[in-house]
């Protein structure tokens, strides 16, 4: 079975003027359909640009990325825009929602783009606003909303066309812990549902929920390590007795 | 003695106490280590028993005396010590890379995916199984801890390539 | 304090070149155009006086049935000099193509008062005819031309030697009919009926400033009816008349200039006090008033704005003598070589208003709020209950134009402003087609009274609008791609194409445009009428045809589609990766 999103070989050098920047060496990466993928490693250690050249929002230096056993990193601009609105949803530190429309708009967006029709597109948005906790602030500007309720807008625009995978750098990077949980606990129940994640950060709560935890280091990838299944916790002593 | 602050009570009443709001946290204490307690507070003049008229079995009843209490207050009013300087790992890592008996970045390794793990059953345990709100703030300053030592970790990893660059 | 607010303003101007450089080009035009109407209306007045000392001009003209009442009038009290009585009979001119009723005089020798200047050939007839230059341009004519002179005496083939001007006589075919001189004898041979000449008495008086007085003694002495006056004032008057439509239409011009001038700055300085906020709150945290920042928003704008003036002043004081002389046909030689410093001074103080009302109105207004109010009011989505924010959402339009339009109205005076600016450069160019019309209008052959500089003059400062307007359009749609860097990361990162992305913030601009260029029209179309009629026009002025005036909405649209395309391509080669780490 092919894997859903794989890259072979990625490079990417970055020409600031001085020596040249290799913000990627060289990197081997496969995403299986239904998995949790965590990438973590110190600032500056590749992972953003990793992501960036997986979604297509960059060219790789030297390398392929292949989604679906189709080559995309040669694509023309405008194929990968049409790519990406329909198979991958894309979920930010600083949210990146546009601020001049309603939070029901922004996840209307990738609708609209996909083809649906206005009314059912804005149907399609509020119930996903309501799964995610925050259909009564559907008719809200972003600027009205709390960092941890903008995420959840912004994770609702990712999750809109059921993409075959999310991605997200640093999605709880902006948010304080409780707000952190809630976003994380979105997307595992997400990832139960079946979404594939794929997922940068800081954050050891994100990484310890993935399936999978790959450590980057100076652009290159220094190891890979499968999760265990949980183990049962037992509290010391039972302080709310029932 | 907490649990007296609250009235007086008999040494059974007190285990039974004990192990309801305790479980598993101390072994099981049998009674004659909960007499034996009580004594030892007695002779220090923290409690003091009274012998109940009608039981002819000498089984007394527990009282706080003043002194108890002040005891207790002070127990209570002098904050637990913050610098913990003792951590298994740290003398695991020390001592193996001193004497060169491990690979420091192996042991770091293996270090951090247990404490992911851990960080994931925790995560698993607040997820599923019912807890009542102080359990959860229990398990989350568990997370914390956790977080803050997977940070250590990430030191030390840093620092290790920075003194061998 | 002021010092520290004059260097921060320069430190704010070295970095934005753009807009300081549109901002300079902007109000240099307007001044520019501003000094033109000044000159002009000054180079007016001195040709004529020129021409009136060199013809020895008459302080009174008098048109009188007999020469005895001629002769009467020389001697009126007050009159120091005057000419013989100068008869003067209605011949007509046939040039072959057309025929003209003429008024020749019948010269005996040189007059002395109010003679005719050669300005080709010779003044003096002799066996010839001399024209009034004016007549002769429009009727094609020059010195050796031959024309036909006839009368209820006969006709005559007779040689253009020369042409002239006078001070008394205004343009033709404005000055109907036009002035030719002969021989005496040639008058009497041509129209021989005595009783059907006039003649025209010229006086100068002691007291110039008595004209009016003398004039009037003239009109009493004679059965009403039969005398006609004209004093030096009235004929400098009649003279400087044809100037005012040209006039007017540079006033015209330049008020459109200078409301373009107050909008495009609003903009810019709109533009500039938002991607500043971060700078205006440090500056407020630092001890600064809101007032002492709009301060030196201000003074930027003070002193580009003086930079300004001194180029425009140098430009329009430059084209002025080209522009007046063709206004000076009926008049001596060229207008004064100096221009007026004064008027540095009178086309400043409006161009510098401008500039520093529309600064401090767009910066008071943000400096005002808190930063944090500052940064959301620039980017926040307007009320929801707005009428224009709810049809936009029901618009069945493409996601691209949908949220260009949003944007657009979240910075709702800007796109007012550019709004009016498209409008009023759309109106401008109404205003020309409507001229050129009517002119196409007169039957071919028929002299029009309209200089033939006006069309040249309208369509010159047409070009000077567009281009203004264009420059403008290209700055500000780049200013906008500079504030969205990070919208278009995140659309692209949504999925919009390329295409897509510049779309949104192009057609925005082709909607307003759209908008500007229909209003465009009846603006246009109403200032041409108001001139048309200020200026003396007779009957229904004739409008531009739909066929044209379809063309302006439709140009303004492609127009502004070409100035934004570049722009445009910027926003799509934005790196995404970048943009979007923009916090």
């Amino acid at each position: 079975m092919t894997a859903l999103l794989e890259a072979r070989g990625l490079s990417r050098t970055y020409d600031t003027g001085g020596a040249p920047v290799p913000a990627l060496d060289g990197v081997d990466l496969a995403i299986e359909r239904g998995e949790f993928v965590v990438v973590i490693g110190p600032s500056g250690c590749g992972k953003s640009t990793l992501l960036n050249l997986l979604a297509g929002l960059d060219r790789p230096s030297a390398g392929e990325v292949w989604l679906d056993g189709t080559r995309v990193d040669q694509l023309s601009e405008t194929a990968l825009a049409r790519l990406r609105r329909r198979r991958l949803g894309f979920v930010f530190q600083f949210f990146n929602l546009l601020p001049t429309l309603t939070a029901s708009e922004n996840v209307e967006l990738p609708l609209l783009l996909a083809g649906r029709r206005r009314r059912q597109a804005r149907r399609t948005a509020h119930r996903m606003l309501d799964d995610l906790g925050i259909g009564d602030r559907a008719d809200a500007a972003p600027s009205q909303l709390s960092g941890g309720q903008q995420q959840r807008v912004a994770l609702a625009r990712a999750l809109a066309n059921q993409p075959d995978l999310v991605m997200g750098d640093e999605p709880t990077g902006s948010l304080d812990s409780t707000s952190a949980g809630e976003v994380l606990g979105l997307m595992r129940a997400a990832h139960a549902r079946g979404q594939t994640l794929l997922l940068a950060t800081h954050d050891a709560r994100v990484a310890a929920a993935a399936d999978r935890v790959v450590t980057m280091r100076d652009g290159r990838v220094t190891r890979e390590r499968a999760m265990q299944p949980s183990r049962p916790v037992t509290l010391p002593f039972d302080p709310d007795p029932a | 003695m907490a649990l007296l602050s609250g009235g007086s009570g008999h040494g059974y009443e007190l285990k039974q106490a004990i192990e309801h709001e305790f479980g598993t946290l101390l072994p099981e204490l049998n009674s004659g280590q909960i007499y034996s307690t009580l004594a030892r507070l007695e002779r220090d003049g923290l409690v003091e028993g009274e012998a109940v008229a009608d039981d002819n079995r000498g089984k007394k009843v527990y009282r706080l005396t003043q002194k108890g209490r002040n005891v207790l207050q002070d127990w209570l009013g002098v904050p637990v010590p913050g610098a913990r300087l003792k951590d298994g790992f740290f003398v695991k890592f020390v001592v193996a890379t001193s004497v060169g008996l491990a690979d420091p970045t192996d042991l770091i390794d293996r270090q951090r995916d247990e404490y992911l793990q851990s960080l994931r059953d925790l995560d698993a345990r607040l997820a599923s199984a019912p807890h009542g709100p102080t359990a959860e703030l229990l398990i989350e300053g568990a997370v914390l801890h956790l977080k803050a030592d997977l940070e250590w970790l990430d030191l030390i990893e840093e620092r290790l390539a920075r003194r061998s660059a | 304090m002021t010092l520290t607010l004059v260097r921060l303003a320069f430190a704010g101007l070295r970095s934005r070149l753009l807009a300081t450089t549109l901002t300079v080009l902007l109000a240099g035009a307007a001044a520019g155009t501003l000094v033109l109407v000044l000159e002009v209306r000054d180079t007016g007045r001195d040709p004529w006086e020129r021409t009136f000392a060199a013809a020895h001009g008459a302080h009174v003209l008098a048109d009188l049935p007999t020469g005895e009442a001629a002769e009467a009038l020389r001697s009126l009290d007050g009159v120091t000099e005057s000419g013989e009585p100068q008869p003067q009979a209605t011949l007509q001119l046939g040039t072959g193509t057309r025929d003209e009723p003429l008024l020749v005089a019948g010269l005996s020798g040189t007059p002395a008062v109010n003679r005719p200047i050669a300005t080709s050939g010779t003044a003096e007839p002799g066996a010839g005819v001399v024209l009034e230059r004016s007549l002769a341009r429009v009727l094609g004519l020059e010195v050796g031309s031959r024309v036909v002179l006839s009368g209820p005496g006969g006709e005559e083939e007779i040689d253009v030697v020369g042409t002239a001007i006078l001070p008394s006589q205004s343009r033709f075919p404005r000055s109907n009919p036009g002035v030719a001189w002969v021989e005496r004898p040639v008058l009497e041979r041509l129209q021989p009926d005595r009783s059907a000449w006039r003649w025209i008495e010229a006086l100068r008086l002691g007291a110039p400033g008595s004209a009016r007085a003398v004039a009037d003694v003239v009109v009493r002495g004679a059965p009403p009816g039969t005398v006609s006056t004209a004093t030096w004032q009235e004929q400098r008057d009649l003279a400087l008349q044809e100037a005012a439509p040209l006039q007017l239409i540079l006033s015209m011009y330049t008020v459109m200039l200078l409301a373009v001038v107050f909008a495009v700055v609003g903009v810019l300085v709109g533009a500039r006090v938002l991607e500043q906020t971060r700078e205006i709150g440090l500056l407020k945290a630092v001890g600064l008033t809101p007032r002492q920042v709009t301060a030196v928003f201000v003074i930027e704008s003070a002193v580009l704005g003086l930079v300004a003036i001194v180029l425009g002043y140098a430009a329009g004081a430059a084209l002025a003598p080209d522009l007046a002389g063709a206004m000076a046909e009926t008049m001596v030689g060229a207008p004064t070589t100096a221009a007026n410093p004064a008027h540095l001074v009178v086309a400043g103080v409006p161009v510098l208003l401008v500039l520093v009302v529309s600064t401090w109105v767009a910066a008071r207004r943000r400096t005002r709020m808190s930063v944090f109010n500052a940064l959301q009011s620039g980017r926040a989505m307007p009320p929801r209950r707005s009428l224009l924010t709810r049809a936009a959402r029901a618009l069945p339009v493409g996601v691209p134009l949908h949220v260009g339009v949003r944007t657009f109205l979240a910075g709702r005076a800007r796109a007012v402003l550019v709004t009016a600016a498209i409008a009023l450069t759309g109106s401008a160019v109404v205003f020309a087609l409507s001229m050129q019309a009517a002119l196409d209008d007169r039957p071919a052959g028929e002299p029009s009274d309209v200089p033939a500089e006006l069309p040249a003059l309208v369509y010159s400062l047409d070009a000077v609008l567009l281009v203004v307007a264009l420059t403008s359009l290209v700055a500000i749609a780049l200013l906008s791609v500079r504030e969205r860097l990070r919208d278009f990361g995140i659309l692209k990162a949504v999925g919009l194409t390329p295409r897509q992305v510049a779309s949104t913030l192009v057609s925005p601009f082709a909607v307003l445009a759209g908008v500007a260029g229909i209003v465009s029209v009846p603006v246009g179309l109403g200032l041409f009428v108001v001139v048309y009629s200020v200026s003396g026009g007779e009957g229904d002025p004739v409008l531009a045809p739909w066929a044209w005036l379809v063309l302006v909405p439709v140009g303004t649209v492609l127009l502004v589609l070409l100035a934004t395309s570049v722009p445009a391509r910027v926003a799509t080669r934005s790196p995404v990766a970048q943009a979007l780490r923009i916090d």
